[in-house]
């Protein structure tokens, strides 16, 4: 298991960044190097991304669940799925605090189980690769809710 | 066309290899390259988890692909009877995964198809929903009492298998005690992997008009595969034909029954077409039989002098989910308890706990014979840091301690009767090669420079030729051997064993025993095996017990056709029985050696011109049931220059000097040893299948689990002491394995030679460079 952690600062106000880290239809998209996304509920989506690490290419089919703490200050976001044989498991928690008015802090740790063959064959180059999928996420998070600040589009990077 | 002829008494002659002369031309016949008509192919769908339940499996995807005929589950299997199968251990082991998956890699469904490419494209649509549960790698927290409990299927509820001991436990204390000097150490044997050439695989082909199944399978062991295919699938066993044809070697690997075999069986039956199951690389490499696997704590003491007084050995020995290990019923810890090796110990006593992880199941003896190897890596190790505690030379130290060869057969403190050795005239035979006092004197020179030589020595004893039926068997089924021995009319012989060579040689080295015997040469003598529709049963080939036992049969069956033929030749030479004598080539009458007859003219009157009220023909049967164990030893003596940049244990020279008894043929013994010592290098510096905390497996290819190739491996010096075993029927005792077991410690004492100066007494196997550049950097010396 390897944990990540970062923090983000956000120039837009704790109600608006906890509305997005809660819905399924806004986080969904910021999965990296994301294919397709189908949200199933406002908190359950998945999504089919694409995978590379070391010589393994091939895509991950991943269910997420988003689990609101319902008073506005933190989000768990749960991810499992898998492909080319092997296994993924993400589990978030994302804290946020108000830095000022309108700016908000968002803290994210990351907990990234990654099981069978990819697991071993990118034995050496999976941490880096893992730490880079998982402050991806976290990247294009920041990055929409830049754009939506900003009225701007509504794609994120993959 | 003249016959191409070898020379009579082949015995002890290096003597060509018969099976090179297809092997080398590519002409060999293992299973990938039987292609049966309108053979399937299967793959299987394995769990990328450790440790998981299965909350769901999905195949209507994988069904609905073109070319797919079959998708198997454990469900599927449930209703036969056969999601679980019995392990050689006397355990039960999943087929198809059911509830959960205990390893990474475990099988949980199969597709069969039309191509093997099909059959991996619909294994991968097969969807399987887990559900993570905690994962336990480690035997000792396994034995902890909070640790998760990983067989559901146990009404025990904890995670231990077994516990065996052995020895005087209090006296072994007691003198522990007492002694001037105690050396405790923490061994650690890894888990590593025979890693064969040639993966395992079958074609299972059921002939439902007949009901009889062919089955072509890699097995060491053909008879018994099938009689545990007979007990696990209720198939009679005379309707089971196993076919072992060529097999790209085995070192243990291909000892049990994996359950891609039943999965095929399964599929040809139900599709009624012969199905092939091959694994890959990485299949075999994470979840066909491991071997090793042991934590060792070792307590060894010795008086004042230096001489050994007492040893003690506490184990856990990690057996992976099921307990799969090749051991016979009695020794759940194999021979382990030869640990006392080539030394005279008052007293001993050894205990292992074994444990269910996370990890893949087996426990199989990796060229060695049960366990063996762990326990000579063990006490060789031990009398290093002996030697280092009390200041000695380690070779002195060996000398003072070997069991005179005055003492044999000698009684061991944990229980076996060594047959015969000369342990001092081996051991000097390799310090002469060498010539150790000049290493020695080089050493402290270099020492003196700041530069890291270290010399090691092995002085092992195996233990092999498994065995008596007293005290030996595999699921209750004795463990002797056979041979059966047909001579034609023109002196021509077949013979057929119940062994199975997968590269030993056994088709040149045993038609040199009956050659020998009959008076004939290796080229009249053709060995068959692997066929249990025409050779008699036996338990097969592995843990060096081919000619100690198959080997013996032959020698026995073949002195039964020269019973016989002596009396035939009393008839041809006109004179009785009594009169008869042998020369090794020919029968003669005695005081007359020029009115002699050949085994050839012989074998023509067996068939043309037989004593009145003899039974035609001139062939025997021998089962052969050995009084006793053989011991094979040997010296091994290796020197290493440790880079102090890299952290590199360069080996210079590696001699070794075996005593395998009687040799059959010389090359063939010195192939033999060229590959396990090989291989005893790879897993003295660089082969683990290691882990993961989430149970992942770290070397399930070969570019972490590292096979050395003749660039890597030392140059292998070689010779050879002979003392016969006494109750063999040749004098031999099986070499196979001898240098795999021998040659670890050596190395690893090597580098703990080379590091003394610095305080190291132990560093675990493998010997990465970056291990002992660890230690060199903390001893502020790296370059």
């Amino acid at each position: 298991m390897h944990t990540y952690t970062g923090t983000l600062a956000l120039e837009a106000p704790l109600e608006r960044v906890y509305r997005f880290i809660t819905a399924a239809a806004d986080v969904g998209p910021c999965m990296p190097d994301v294919a397709s996304v189908d949200v199933k509920d406002d908190t359950h989506f998945q999504a089919r991304v694409r995978v590379g690490v070391g010589p393994v290419r091939g895509s991950f089919d991943l269910s997420a669940a988003i689990v609101p703490d319902g008073e506005g200050k933190s989000a768990a976001l749960e991810v499992r799925g898998g492909g080319m044989g092997s296994g993924v498991d993400i589990a978030s928690e994302l804290q946020l605090a108000e830095v000022a008015p309108g700016s908000t802090e968002l803290r994210w740790e990351a907990r990234v189980t990654i099981s069978g063959p990819l697991a071993a064959l990118g034995a050496r180059l999976i941490d880096g690769q893992a730490k880079r999928i998982t402050a991806q996420l976290f990247d294009n998070i920041e990055a929409r809710i830049r754009q939506l600040s900003e009225g701007g589009p509504r794609e994120v990077e993959g | 066309m003249a016959l191409e002829t070898t020379e009579l008494r082949p015995l002890g002659k290096s003597i060509k290899r018969k099976e090179d002369a297809r092997l080398v031309r590519g002409q060999g016949r293992f299973l990938d390259d039987i292609k049966l008509p309108r053979m399937l192919y299967l793959a299987l769908v394995r769990s990328p988890y450790a440790h998981a339940r299965i909350v769901g499996i999905d195949t209507a995807r994988a069904r609905a692909l073109p070319g797919v005929h079959l998708v198997l589950t454990g469900e599927d299997l449930a209703k036969l009877n056969l999601a679980w199968m019995p392990t050689l251990a006397g355990d039960k082991q999943m087929v198809l995964a059911t509830d959960k998956v205990l390893f990474q890699y475990q099988e949980v469904a199969a597709v069969i198809a039309d191509t093997r490419a099909l059959a991996e494209d619909g294994a991968a649509l097969v969807e399987v929903t887990y559900d993570p549960l905690p994962v336990v790698v480690d035997p000792r927290r396994a034995l902890e009492p909070d640790a998760p409990v990983l067989r559901d299927d146990r009404e025990q509820r904890d995670n231990h298998i077994f516990h065996w001991e052995v020895g005087e436990r209090a006296a072994t204390d007691e003198a522990l005690r007492a002694s001037a000097v105690v050396v405790k150490e923490s061994i650690r044997m890894p888990r590593v992997h025979p890693a064969p050439v040639e993966p395992c695989g079958c074609i299972a082909d059921y002939d439902g008009a007949m009901g009889k199944l062919t089955w072509y399978v890699t097995s060491q062991a053909p008879h018994a595969h099938r009689t545990v295919l007979a007990m696990v699938a209720g198939l009679p066993e005379h309707k089971i034909h196993v076919i072992s044809p060529d097999v790209g070697g085995g070192f243990g690997n291909k000892v049990p029954v994996f359950p891609g075999y039943v999965a095929a069986i399964v599929g040809s039956i139900s599709l009624g077409r012969p199905v092939k199951w091959v694994e890959t690389r990485t299949e075999n490499l994470t979840s066909t039989n491991f071997a090793r696997d042991y934590f060792m704590d070792v307590e060894l003491g010795a008086d004042d002098k230096g001489r050994v007084t007492a040893l003690k050995v506490t184990t856990v020995a990690d057996h992976g989910a099921f307990d799969a290990a090749a051991d016979p019923t009695k020794y759940p810890a194999g021979l382990f308890s030869i640990v006392t090796g080539s030394y005279d110990f008052p007293t001993a006593f050894a205990e292992v706990d074994a444990a269910y992880t996370n990890k893949a199941p087996g426990g199989i003896a990796y060229r060695c014979s049960f366990r063996v190897t762990e326990a000579s890596f063990l006490i060789e190790r031990a009398m290093n840091s002996l030697a280092l505690k009390l200041g000695v030379d380690p070779a002195d130290l060996r000398f003072q301690n070997f069991i005179g060869s005055d003492r044999f057969p000698y009684d061991s403190p944990l229980g076996w009767t060594y047959d015969s050795g000369n342990y001092a005239a081996t051991l000097n035979r390799a310090l002469d090669m060498i010539d150790y006092r000049a290493l020695r004197q080089e050493q402290a020179e270099r020492r003196a420079r700041g530069e890291f030589m270290g010399i090691g020595i092995s002085t092992f004893t195996e233990i092999v030729g498994a065995g008596p039926s007293q005290s030996f068997d595999i699921l209750g089924i004795k463990m002797f051997d056979s041979c059966e021995i047909r001579v034609h009319p023109t002196g021509k012989v077949i013979a057929r064993l119940g062994t199975r060579h997968q590269g030993q040689g056994h088709e040149t080295t045993f038609a040199q025993i009956i050659a020998e015997e009959l008076g004939l040469s290796t080229e009249d003598v053709l060995v068959e095996e692997g066929d249990t529709d025409t050779a008699p049963y036996g338990l097969g080939t592995y843990a060096s017990r081919s000619t100690p036992t198959a080997g013996g049969a032959a020698a026995l069956a073949a002195r039964r056709v020269r019973d016989k033929g002596r009396k035939i030749a009393a008839h041809l030479l006109e004179v009785s029985d009594d009169e008869v004598e042998w020369d090794g080539q020919r029968f003669y009458a005695a005081g007359a050696p020029e009115h002699a007859v050949s085994m050839a003219e012989v074998s023509l009157a067996a068939y043309t011109n037989l004593p009145a009220g003899m039974e035609p023909g001139l062939e025997a049967t021998f089962y052969y049931d050995p009084p006793n164990l053989t011991f094979p030893n040997g010296a091994y003596v290796a020197v290493v220059d440790i880079d102090k940049g890299t952290g590199e244990a360069k080996v210079r020279r590696f001699v070794a000097v075996d005593d395998c008894g009687t040799v059959i043929n010389p090359m063939v013994v010195e192939g033999q040893i060229h590959g396990g010592l090989t291989e005893g290098f790879a897993i003295a510096f660089m082969q683990e299948i290691a882990f993961d905390e989430d149970g992942n497996c770290l070397a399930p290819n070969f570019t972490e689990y590292l096979v050395p190739t003749a660039v890597e491996a030392p140059k292998w010096e070689t010779d050879r002491t002979v003392t016969p075993s006494p109750h063999h029927p040749i004098g031999a005792k099986g070499v196979g394995e001898s240098p795999n077991v021998g040659s670890p410690a050596a190395f690893a004492n090597a580098v703990m030679d080379a590091l003394s100066p610095l305080g190291v007494t132990n560093l675990d196997i493998p010997l990465f460079p970056w291990k002992i550049w660890e230690v060199l950097r903390q001893h502020g010396v790296t370059e």
